[in-house]
């Protein structure tokens, strides 16, 4: 996979989406149950908004200062043992990994859910020299056997799904000959992931944190496919988007609680493994070479940007869990790895204007996420600050809608044309009968417009009052 | 691309040429150490028993004494089969070994044996047993430190773990833990886990689901007088 995951055209999408009843429900239901969770830890913990603050701080104050930290992280990290290698785009990134399968002569990975790998694309360039990469979240699993299907949702994958049609998948793949009750499948592909970790030469996962002070990798997986990944295969390579730092444990601490709340709404992940250079030679297992590949692919670009605060982001998708648009049209519709509010502000600094400016119209500007989103990132406020880039600097509107709002300007800007033109718009009356606005019109009344312009009703009214 | 062609990449990102040293970092508030600090032991002790249970963790309080029966009791609980133990002194000190020897095969993770011979001792157990460093009370998490006679596999492969917890090391929640890992962070052993129970999925239609990779039961005994 890379960022761009579709290759329908945004009206394909959403016709395509909209019309999928079964995803719109199970989105809808996992927004409301997810939330609801939420909020409630959130009101357990109490202090919110103090709790997001000093998230927030501790995350702008990183990005500041991210030189520095990334500087005392690598240095920390190769002391404990790891070798750090740097990648300014996903070229780099891949042939970095290629290189390292090919001294390990290695061909089976298993790899614990990562939103970076899927970014610069690691699967397919692994595949593509002959190695058998295993996905190992469930719901990553569950996409990769069915066709390599993709992601609805940057924490619940496979939230598209149903349990029909992952039992299906599971019997036309893998001869699965159970019924479709979800712990039977999960004990299913349990037996199977199973063998594949002790099977595997490396292990591929990405970084949820990197702790500066000590060059610690954190982990956080409920499956505990983290764990695994970290405890059998000899090698092990990370993943690490540059931004990923916190600079102590005191940080880590404050990032962690947060995003376990906001990602699923629980306490805590049932796992959070802290990895500190390979093992030592007083363990027995453990990899005994860990290598750690930090990525930039666009980020310092966003970083030298007005919207640095959007590299501030912990990956929880609270913001696509609260977005009302992400409900109705689902994650697919977006066509880009990180769907919601965030792949709406994200997307376009990492890829460009250019292919990713319709997504920005995927939002009403409502707010609701910056108001559940832990580390208060101005996710609306970018999507519109973006908008107004597409059409004022990058020129990328579509021709129509160029040109309507040209002749708009010159008509507000003109006291004659404005008065003439406002004098016949009630002949727009009949506007939903023909043209353009007779889709737009089908589900929607328009407000009918008066003969008599509210100017001249008023004037008249005073001219009556006079008169009296 | 070298360390500092990828660093100077991000300060000239941020406006300089080379990295400089940061103002210190100011909390604005104090939330996460008022998690809980008036709580007594007792109470922390309660509050960490009643949240493992709420997770589906099978809670044990016992005494130094009567570890050895609550053991045999806890391992009663677990998947039946083999058992592999840690190598900790306070197993031996507890007599962990001798009392599970009249219950089921317990071998003893063994550094000076190979990856092999120890990951297939794991694979092959329905229980591993474990010493907590600490505990915390508000998720109901262990830290563990998988390293040495602690081996990583052992609380990983067997279908069940118990985890042994000094009542005396239940602290409120993850901000103490952290802290205990920031003092000793120069003897930091390559692998640190917290664990907050068995392991779970919910990526089936949201149906949370308990074993996906690791332990399907976890229980926790907690010794009251250590």
């Amino acid at each position: 996979m890379s960022i761009k995951t579709s290759d329908l055209s945004f009206k394909q999408r959403m016709r395509k989406n909209l019309n999928d009843s079964f995803m719109r429900q199970s989105i809808a239901a996992a927004q409301d149950l997810i939330n609801e969770k939420r909020q409630q830890q959130f009101d357990e913990l109490g202090d919110f908004e103090k709790w997001r603050e000093l998230a927030a701080d501790i995350r702008s104050h990183v990005l500041e200062n991210l030189d520095f930290y990334l500087e005392e992280f690598v240095s920390n990290a190769e002391k404990a043992g790891a070798t750090v290698r740097f990648a300014r785009d996903a070229v780099e990134a891949n042939a970095i990994a290629r290189e390292i399968f090919c001294k390990k002569k290695a061909t089976r990975a298993v790899k614990s859910k990562s939103m970076v790998t899927e970014e610069i694309g690691l699967n397919e360039a692994l595949e593509e020299i002959g190695v058998q990469i295993l996905e190992t979240d469930l719901g990553e699993y569950l996409l990769q056997v069915d066709d390599k299907d993709k992601p609805s949702h940057i924490v619940i994958p496979a939230l598209h799904k149903d349990r029909k049609r992952i039992r299906q998948v599971l019997a036309d793949q893998l001869g699965y000959d159970g019924d479709d009750v979800p712990e039977n499948m999960t004990k299913f592909v349990r037996g199977i992931l199973r063998q594949a970790f002790l099977a595997a030469d490396i292990a591929v996962t990405g970084c949820n944190f990197a702790v500066a002070a000590t060059g610690t990798i954190a982990l956080m997986t409920n499956e505990g496919n983290g764990r695994f990944v970290t405890t059998i295969p000899r090698t092990h390579i990370v993943f690490m988007g540059m931004e990923r730092i916190v600079p102590s444990f005191k940080e880590l601490d404050i990032m962690f609680s947060m995003l376990a709340r906001s990602g699923v709404g629980a306490r805590t992940s049932v796992y959070m493994s802290l990895i500190t250079g390979p093992k030592a030679s007083s363990d027995v297992d453990g990899p005994e070479e860990l290598y750690i590949i930090i990525v930039d692919n666009g980020r310092s670009a966003v970083l030298a940007s007005e919207f640095r605060d959007v590299l501030r982001c912990i990956r929880c998708g609270a913001c696509m869990l609260e977005c009302p648009a992400y409900r109705h049209v689902g994650g697919h519709a977006y066509g880009v790895l990180y769907p919601g509010p965030l792949g709406a502000a994200l997307v376009p600094l990492l890829a460009g204007y250019k292919e990713y400016k319709d997504i920005t119209k995927i939002c009403s500007l409502c707010g609701a996420c910056n108001d559940v989103c832990p580390v208060k990132i101005p996710l609306y406020e970018t999507i519109y600050q973006h908008r107004r880039i597409i059409a004022e600097r990058e020129k990328l509107t579509p021709f129509l809608e160029d040109a309507v709002f040209s002749v708009y300007g010159s008509i507000i800007g003109h006291s004659r044309l404005y008065r003439t033109a406002t004098s016949m718009a009630h002949l727009g009356n009949m506007a939903p009968r023909i043209g353009p606005l007779k889709k737009w019109t089908k589900s929607r009344e328009m407000p009918k417009i008066p003969k008599k312009r509210f100017r001249d009703w008023f004037a008249d009214r005073e001219n009556k009052k006079d008169e009296k | 691309m070298t360390t500092r062609e990828f660093i100077g990449t991000v300060s000239h990102a941020l406006g300089r040429s080379t990295p400089q040293t940061p103002a210190p970092l100011v909390y604005r508030h104090s939330v996460q150490v008022d998690v809980m600090q008036e709580y007594s032991q007792d109470e922390l002790t309660t509050a960490f028993a009643d949240y493992s249970r709420i997770i589906g963790v099978t809670v044990f309080m016992t005494t130094k004494e009567r570890f050895p029966t609550t053991l045999v009791e806890a391992v009663k609980s677990c998947s039946a089969g083999n058992i592999v133990l840690a190598d900790d002194p306070l197993l031996n000190e507890l007599g962990a070994a001798q009392a599970l020897s009249d219950v089921a095969p317990a071998q003893v993770w063994d550094t000076n044996s190979t990856w092999e011979k120890n990951v297939r001792l794991a694979e092959n157990a329905a229980v591993g047993i474990a010493v907590a460093r600490m505990a915390l009370a508000e998720s109901a998490t262990v830290l563990l430190y998988s390293h040495g006679g602690t081996g990583r596999s052992v609380t990983l492969l067997p279908e069940s773990t118990i985890y042994i917890i000094r009542k005396s090391m239940i602290r409120p929640r993850l901000t103490q833990g952290m802290a205990y890992l920031q003092d000793h962070q120069n003897e930091l052993p390559s692998s640190v886990n917290f664990v907050s129970g068995p392991s779970a999925t919910s990526d089936i239609e949201l149906v949370r689901v308990v074993g996906v990779h690791g332990p399907m039961h976890v229980a926790h005994i907690i010794v009251t007088d250590l």
